[in-house]
């Protein structure tokens, strides 16, 4: 599976980069909105796994922004954020029926199997 | 509200954006552990030194409370043994990041009278802010350095194209207590480090300042020479 990892810390971007990629996937990272956007008008993927607390932009913005975009519409968009679930849907309501979530992982007890396993 | 109960809030929620920091190491560790269960690959020395660190952080934030009212005495110190100790313990997670440490000791101003502990814990905790903010930018380069000024030293961390600035920083201290993140042009932590490394200014009644090195931005404190100290 073509795989965009959107994740600013290089440490777990490395970790999560080796183990997508381990299981067969190709995988382009980026660790800030634009450099998602910019690597989102070379190459479509097929799934996002994105954080949340992003530098300068937050992570709602580029929610915004990728599902404006028809052809963007239909990517699966998985969060993997250090922001509990509970904390987004007090602040902002129902977002992932608003984005489109397919999946909402909080990190300190998303697994590296579960990465993997979402994108079979 | 007196200054000690301001004092007692501020603290409060610093601990609350220590204890919301320390859980990205600790996610670092737990899925670089995962992975190595997947693939036989641990980094072991990557879990070592972040293990190491965060610990040395952990310490820093309750040197920052000065808790115990210790005193923080005040000594002749090398500034340049002070910035190659610090360096030597950042130059291990830079590693990690992917971002190259260096060192730069401009004239020989001889010793400043300051604390030692607090001066490195100073710059190790914005030493760690710099490394994560310069690692994702073009230039991963960070420079510990000292320049004299015409008030005096000025010793800091700092890199080429972090974005700060001082009302940057004025707002993050300003935002403490109202937003979860309040520096998100510089970082996407939380910036508790540069509140640790305040504090830990504070203790020895020096500032926090965003300084120039060249042409590199960064964080800094201003320090007197002492004329006593270079007749001794």
């Amino acid at each position: 599976m073509k795989v965009l990892l959107v994740e600013p810390d290089k440490i777990l971007q490395k970790t999560y980069a080796n183990a997508l990629e381990s299981s067969g996937n190709i995988v382009v990272s980026a660790s800030s909105a634009q450099q998602a956007l910019n690597e989102l008008n070379i190459e479509i993927p097929e799934i996002i796994f994105m954080e949340l607390e992003l530098t300068k932009n937050s992570g709602i913005e580029l929610l915004y922004e990728l599902r404006s975009y028809g052809d963007l519409d239909n990517i699966r968009i998985v969060i993997l954020s250090t922001i509990p679930e509970k904390e987004m849907l007090n602040k902002f309501g129902d977002f992932k029926v608003q984005f489109n979530i397919y999946k909402y992982l909080y990190k300190p007890s998303a697994t590296i199997n579960k990465l993997i396993e979402l994108t079979k | 509200m007196d200054s000690g109960e301001q004092n007692l809030i501020k603290s409060y929620y610093l601990l609350q954006k220590v204890a919301d920091n320390i859980k990205l190491p600790l996610i670092q560790i737990l899925h670089q552990a995962q992975l190595g269960k997947i693939n036989n690959q641990t980094d072991l020395d990557q879990i070592e030194d972040i293990a190491n660190f965060t610990l040395k952080m952990i310490d820093n934030y309750v040197l920052g409370l000065n808790i115990n009212d210790n005193k923080f005495n005040l000594e002749p110190l090398s500034l340049s043994s002070v910035l190659y100790d610090s360096a030597k313990e950042l130059d291990k997670l830079a590693n990690h990041y992917g971002v190259k440490l260096q060192v730069s000791i401009n004239n020989n101003f001889g010793p400043v009278l300051s604390n030692r502990m607090a001066l490195e814990g100073f710059l190790m905790s914005v030493g760690l802010s710099l490394i994560e903010s310069a690692s994702s930018t073009n230039n991963k380069v960070v420079t510990l350095a000292t320049h004299k000024c015409r008030y005096g030293v000025v010793a800091g961390v700092y890199a080429k194209e972090i974005n700060l600035s001082s009302s940057i920083l004025r707002q993050g201290t300003k935002l403490i207590e109202e937003a979860k993140r309040s520096m998100p042009e510089f970082s996407h932590t939380n910036g508790a480090g540069i509140f640790v490394a305040e504090k830990l200014l504070n203790n020895i009644n020096m500032k926090l300042m965003v300084s120039k090195h060249h042409n590199l931005k960064g964080i800094g404190t201003l320090m007197s020479t002492s004329k006593q100290l270079q007749l001794i």
